[in-house]
């Protein structure tokens, strides 16, 4: 650790003849981690050659996370102790990764080996492997309509010599947006005949705390959003006074998992229950101009007549 | 049932009327007078005095005139309301609930909406209007009986074609004053076109307001168009044929008997008229006018037409064409059924596009070409609609708007690119200055001053030099001509000596527009209506020895010039079977006829008179009294309908009232509505057969502008029942609130209009616990960018209850309704929530546009629909109870009585898991 710690600094302080990609605070919370406080930046060398590092510490973990690797050209290689996995039902993931970005708007293949982060739930969590596949499109259809495809693959193993050892889900999201106009469809489907605890799709609505899990989901969320009003804020030490922006919205959202029961009987089929949850409702969102800053009061109806009142920034 | 579908005829058929009147709020600020003269009550507010007392002259003056030509005059006196609240042209007249004209003083651009060589722009005004008043007021035989006994709610002479109503007032103002629309250049030049074209439209299309398709606009038509028919009526079935065809018109006991839903037929009054039928009468204006517009148009071709490449194509309202500093592009403004806005083309006519979408009116490049300047009429608060200002970044794609409230509307400008020249109005009676902003500062500069509203600017232009402004000015006494402008401060001679020496160029009756500077500064061209045919043609004057020239003779119009920054194209508005297009032809200054163009005289104006007719504050209770009222029964109660409104639409109210024979008691419905001020207050109490009523609202804006409005409202009302299932007394308080949007967008031929409304409601029932109902409403459609019109709609709307009883919930299906679901039965789900979500594809079939013979029928246009519609209902919504239903659907839209439109639906759908399809139909205005 202490000897990331000293490439770190170094590579922060590497010369300036680098061009600095990017560099952005790290300020985010999971369950682990409690909330996660820390930086991460890239720096391009030569045109082609990019190393990266992020370092962030775990209020609640008392963890120091990082991910430091290294890109050439569209290939980067990782080593990584990080939130977020794209394994279903986990919070991180700590190991190698490899990310390959192909050309001509082909997906983004990557590939891990290393152990999912252990929680109160799995204390031990399995050394795992996965291939994933990743590809973002999008399209600008006739009438200033952008349709956005979204598909995610991964092809993961864990009791690596056991058999089966496999588990998979695949899943799209289809997105239509026209300025504050958005309709997005998402579906998928998994197969976990390794049986990989907690590997199974999650899904809710807004304003509704009850969860639904299932191997496969769709979802359909619509949200039309309006400018009520736009108040210009003077700020006397920038040259031009930042607009505070009042939008109305009114959205729903539904949300439905099925869930492979298996048969009663020899002779029975199995079956596929489904549930369901929608919500729907008005907000309010008001965000300061080009300080990327919005807040957002939601007034939320779910299936059973509740009301909910949420708010956040 | 019955009397509540009587009630609803009456009131609707009011109601129309009412729309003929003043609904605008004015300002609380303003402190109103009255001034009174022997036929006239002329109110106005501060500011206003000279403008009151030269209506009150001219309303004179005009009246002994049309009582002349009419035999009859009102035999109450007609109200003149006069107020300045608009940067627009505002003319109205109703008889109805009482005899009132409105007028506003802001009338610049006049040449582009009247006669310019019409002595006063009030009396253009005045007597238009008052010739409506007196012709709408006529009522004889049977129907002079019914209006002694009924009073207003006998108006015969509503029921008539557009044709004889507005055609009307345009042909006896040529008849009398000897200028009118019937014969300015703009409306020649669209007959002789027809004539061209063989293309002059049938009596039908003349005769009221429908969903017009081909050029020209209905407007032109029923007021521009028909005038000519008028004349020619007179000139061969004598000239008191306006006056037959009125008084046989109004005779008619038909048209009062169907209110304003019918009419009588128009072959048979016009027979009893002039003793022809009307196929008879129109097939001799048709031969007439090809006759009159042939000879014409052998005269101007005899003389050479100037040749010209049309480069727009979308033809309607496509001009005022701005060339761009390097001469690639042409910015010009294009209304038409399908845009609306200020567009770019290519100089070689490629690319032609919409740069911004809306009212964006006169539009120029600055000298870096970076941005477009324009004025554009927005609200100014929530009683004021003025004119201002804007700078379009044509980089950055963004508005930027330069006055707030300086009632811009003509502007240009100056070399350096930091100064804008323009015509502004100031104070009450909204005189015009030419001032000049600092882009920089944002500083205002008087540079000349015309008070007492004696002069309008219809066009602006800055010398290359940025010495000198060319400005076309309408002067009282009905001169529109080119003048000169100095921008170096000495004193006036005929402005009020803020600026610059003031020289005309031209000083004669005809009408001299848009001037414009040569790019070397040695010319100056403008466009002319001068010589035997009213041809607007364009002329230029070369500033170095005072010498005139003809540029063009066409057949039709040619209208402002502009000279591309090579100084080898003009770019002109010319005119042709589609409209108005920007053509181009060289700047060729060998080519130019020589002409002379001698100075008249100019009458001297001697500011407003004042007359001796008595000035009071104004008096409401006379305007507010009843003026009519209706009888009606539906056999177990008789009773009667009346209403009233004061000329300012402060106070407005109906009231029903009758005996029950049936319950042996007396019954009543009284709304009341105060709109003096904002939120706007109304007040309703009834007690009818089955209940009593009593209900208070406020409607208040929140936010207003052309494209954006937000709305609240607020009621309380409260119902008491005497018997009600069970059979019990029965009563319930409601408290509601209501938040509604409406916003539109726009870019090229695409449409996005969008609603929303959020209505929540508090009721307290007494035979049921109090509960809670929110309905939250989204709907919004797309018009799709084609040349016809093609709409996609959206809706959404959720409704939520915490009510005990499913009937205070929401219930879904049937066809009409909030929560309609068709293809399914009326209340197919019910319960606490419901979801409703549509879409709906709507596409044109077919423009019938035909009248059915001379009734007063028109079918307009024959749409088609599909849609898909998705609710359920219940406490609680689970998707599984979906519904879904899918149709199709055919509407026609169609015209009665000349002013009312319907539409006509019929529909199929048929419900996800439902036996068999469910037909509709439904009628609605």
């Amino acid at each position: 650790m202490r000897k990331i710690f000293a490439v770190s600094v170094l590579f922060l302080a590497l010369p300036l003849f680098a061009m600095a990609q990017s560099f952005n605070p790290v300020i985010e919370e999971n369950s682990v981690d409690g909330l996660l406080l820390g930086a991460e930046g890239s720096y391009k060398f030569f045109g082609w050659l990019e190393p990266s590092l992020g370092i962030a510490y775990g209020l609640q973990s008392q963890k120091l996370r990082y991910r430091a690797g290294v890109g050439v050209w569209d290939a980067k290689i990782s080593v990584v102790d990080w939130p977020r996995t794209p394994v279903l039902g986990r919070i991180g993931e700590a190991g190698v990764k490899a990310t390959l970005k192909l050309p001509w708007n082909l997906p983004t293949v990557s590939g891990f080996f290393g152990r999912l982060w252990p929680w109160p739930h799995d204390p031990h969590p399995p050394d795992i492997a996965y291939a994933m596949w990743e590809s973002s499109r999008s399209f600008s259809l006739p009438f200033g309509i952008e349709l956005g495809v979204f598909q995610q693959a991964l092809v993961g193993w864990w009791q690596l010599g056991v058999l089966p050892s496999q588990f998979q889900y695949r899943q799209t999201q289809l997105s239509l947006r026209r300025e504050l106009f958005s309709l997005r469809f998402s579906y998928g489907t998994l197969e976990n005949e390794s049986k990989l605890p907690d590997f199974i799709f999650v899904q809710g609505v807004k304003g509704d705390s009850t969860t639904l899990q299932g191997d496969q989901f769709w979802t359909l969320h619509f949200e039309r959003a309006f400018d009520v009003i736009a108040i210009p804020v003077p700020i006397t030490v920038l040259p031009q006074s930042l607009a505070l922006l009042v939008q109305g919205a009114v959205f729903f959202q539904i949300a439905a998992a099925g869930k492979s029961e298996p048969p009663s009987d020899a002779q029975g089929e199995e079956k596929t229950v489904w549930q369901n949850r929608l919500s729907w409702g008005m907000s309010v969102l008001i965000s300061l101009e080009k300080a990327g800053v919005t807040a957002r009061a939601d007034f939320v109806f779910t299936r059973d007549g509740q009301f909910h009142f949420l708010f956040n920034f | 049932m019955m009397r509540h579908l009587l009630m609803t005829a009456l009131l609707v058929a009011c109601g129309s009327l009412v729309s003929y009147g003043q609904l605008t709020i004015f300002d609380p600020a303003l402190v109103w007078q009255q001034l009174e003269t022997e036929h006239f009550l002329i109110v106005f507010h501060q500011g206003l005095e000279n403008i009151a007392h030269e209506t009150a002259t001219v309303a004179e003056e005009s009246y002994e005139i049309i009582k002349k030509e009419f035999g009859k005059a009102p035999t109450d006196k007609v109200y003149v309301v006069i107020a300045d609240y608009i940067d627009s042209i505002v003319g109205s007249a109703t008889p109805f609930p009482q005899n009132t004209i409105y007028i506003g003083p802001a009338q610049m651009r006049l040449a582009d909406w009247a006669n310019v060589r019409l002595d006063s722009w009030i009396r253009v005004v005045v007597y238009h209007e008052l010739l409506h008043i007196m012709d709408l007021d006529i009522a004889t035989g049977v129907n002079a009986l019914l209006r002694a006994i009924f009073g207003r709610i006998v108006v015969p002479n509503m029921s008539k074609s557009i044709t004889f109503i507005e055609g009307l007032a345009v042909y006896e103002k040529y008849k009398y004053l000897g200028e009118s629309r019937l014969n300015d250049a703009n409306t020649i030049m669209m007959v002789r076109q027809m004539v061209l074209d063989n293309r002059i439209p049938r009596f039908d299309e003349i005769s009221r307001y429908y969903d017009r398709t081909a050029w020209p606009p209905v407007g032109l038509l029923v007021y521009n168009f028909s005038s000519w028919f008028l004349r020619y009526i007179e000139e061969t079935y004598g000239p008191e044929s306006m006056k037959k065809f009125n008084d046989v018109n109004s005779g008619s006991v038909i048209n009062t008997l169907s209110l304003v839903f019918f009419s009588d037929n128009f072959d048979a009054i016009l027979k009893r008229a002039v003793g022809k039928s009307a196929d008879e009468v129109y097939a001799g204006f048709r031969a007439w006018l090809r006759q009159k517009f042939s000879e014409e148009i052998q005269a101007i071709t005899r003389e050479g037409l100037t040749s010209s490449v049309r480069l727009t194509k979308l033809g309607w309202m496509s001009h005022q064409p701005a060339w761009s500093p390097d001469g690639k592009e042409i910015v010009y403004r294009h209304s038409g059924p399908g845009r609306n806005g200020m567009r770019i083309i290519s100089a070689d006519g490629e690319n032609d596009h919409e740069v911004l979408f809306g009212p964006a009116q006169l539009p120029s490049f600055s000298p870096d070409g970076r941005s477009v300047l324009y004025t554009k009429l927005d609200l100014n608060g929530f009683y004021y609609a003025f004119s201002d200002l804007y700078l379009y970044d044509l980089e950055q794609k963004s508005e930027r708007r330069l006055t707030h409230g300086a009632r811009a509307y003509v502007a240009a400008f100056a070399p350096d690119g930091q100064t804008i020249y323009f015509a502004h109005h100031i104070g009450r009676d909204a005189s015009t200055v030419i001032s000049k902003l600092d882009l920089q500062s944002g500083k205002i500069t008087p540079v000349t001053e015309f008070a007492d509203n004696s002069v309008t600017v219809h066009s602006l232009a800055v010398s290359p030099d940025g010495k000198t402004l060319a400005l076309s000015l309408w002067r009282r006494g009905g001169y529109q001509d080119i003048y000169l402008l100095d921008l170096s401060p000495s004193p006036s001679p005929l402005g009020s000596g803020l600026g610059g020496r003031l020289t005309p160029i031209t000083q004669d009756k005809d009408e001299d527009l848009d001037p414009t500077f040569s790019p070397d500064g040695q010319y100056l061209l403008f466009s002319s209506d001068r010589g035997e045919y009213r041809v607007a043609n364009l002329y230029a004057y070369k500033l170095s020895d005072g010498s005139f020239y003809k540029v063009t003779n066409v057949l039709t119009g040619a209208f402002d010039p502009t000279v591309s920054p090579d100084g080898t194209k003009i770019a002109f508005t010319g005119y042709g079977s589609d409209g108005y297009d920007i053509s181009l032809m060289p700047f060729d200054p060998q080519s130019w006829k020589p002409v002379s163009l001698p100075k008249e005289t100019l009458p001297e104006w001697p500011g407003f008179q004042k007359t001796t007719f008595p000035v009071k504050p104004y008096d409401m209770m006379p305007s507010l009294l009843p003026k009519l009222w209706l009888p009606f029964s539906d056999g177990t109660s008789m009773g009667i309908v009346t209403l009233g409104q004061d000329v300012l639409g402060k106070h407005a109210y109906q009231i029903v009232a009758g005996w029950d024979f049936d319950q042996k008691k007396p019954f009543y419905l009284v709304d009341y509505m105060l709109a003096q001020v904002f939120p706007m207050l109304g007040l309703s109490v009834g007690d009818t057969r089955d209940e009593r009523t009593q209900r208070i609202s406020a409607v208040m804006p929140l936010l207003l502008s052309i494209f954006q409005e937000h709305w609240l409202s607020a009621s309380y009302g409260r119902v008491d029942r005497p018997a009600k299932e069970p059979p019990a007394p029965w009563t319930e308080d409601a408290y509601a609130v209501q938040y509604s949007y409406q916003g539109v967008h726009g870019a090229d031929l695409w449409r996005d209009t969008l609603s929303v409304s959020v209505q929540g409601e508090l009721k307290i029932p007494s035979d049921a616990k109090t509960y809670r109902r929110l309905t939250v409403t989204l709907s919004e459609v797309f018009r799709l960018p084609l040349a016809e019109t093609h709409t996609l709609s959206l809706k959404f709307i959720g409704g939520w209850s915490d009510a005990e009883r499913a009937e205070d919930g929401f219930a879904l299906g049937g066809h009409t309704g909030e929560f309609a679901l068709r293809g399914f039965a009326e209340k197919a789900q019910q319960g606490k929530q419901a979801l409703v979500s549509s879409a709906e594809y709507r596409f044109p079939l077919f423009a019938v546009e035909r009248g059915f013979g001379y009734w007063p029928v028109f079918f307009d246009d024959l749409r088609g629909g599909l849609f898909i519609e998705m609710g359920l209902a219940g406490d609680t919504l689970d998707i599984d109870n979906l519904k879904i239903g899918f149709g199709a659907e055919i509407e026609l839209s169609l015209t009665t009585g000349y002013f009312l439109n319907w539409a006509l639906r019929v529909g199929v759908a048929q419900g996800l898991g439902e036996p068999s399809p469910r037909f509709y139909l439904t009628m609605g205005m």
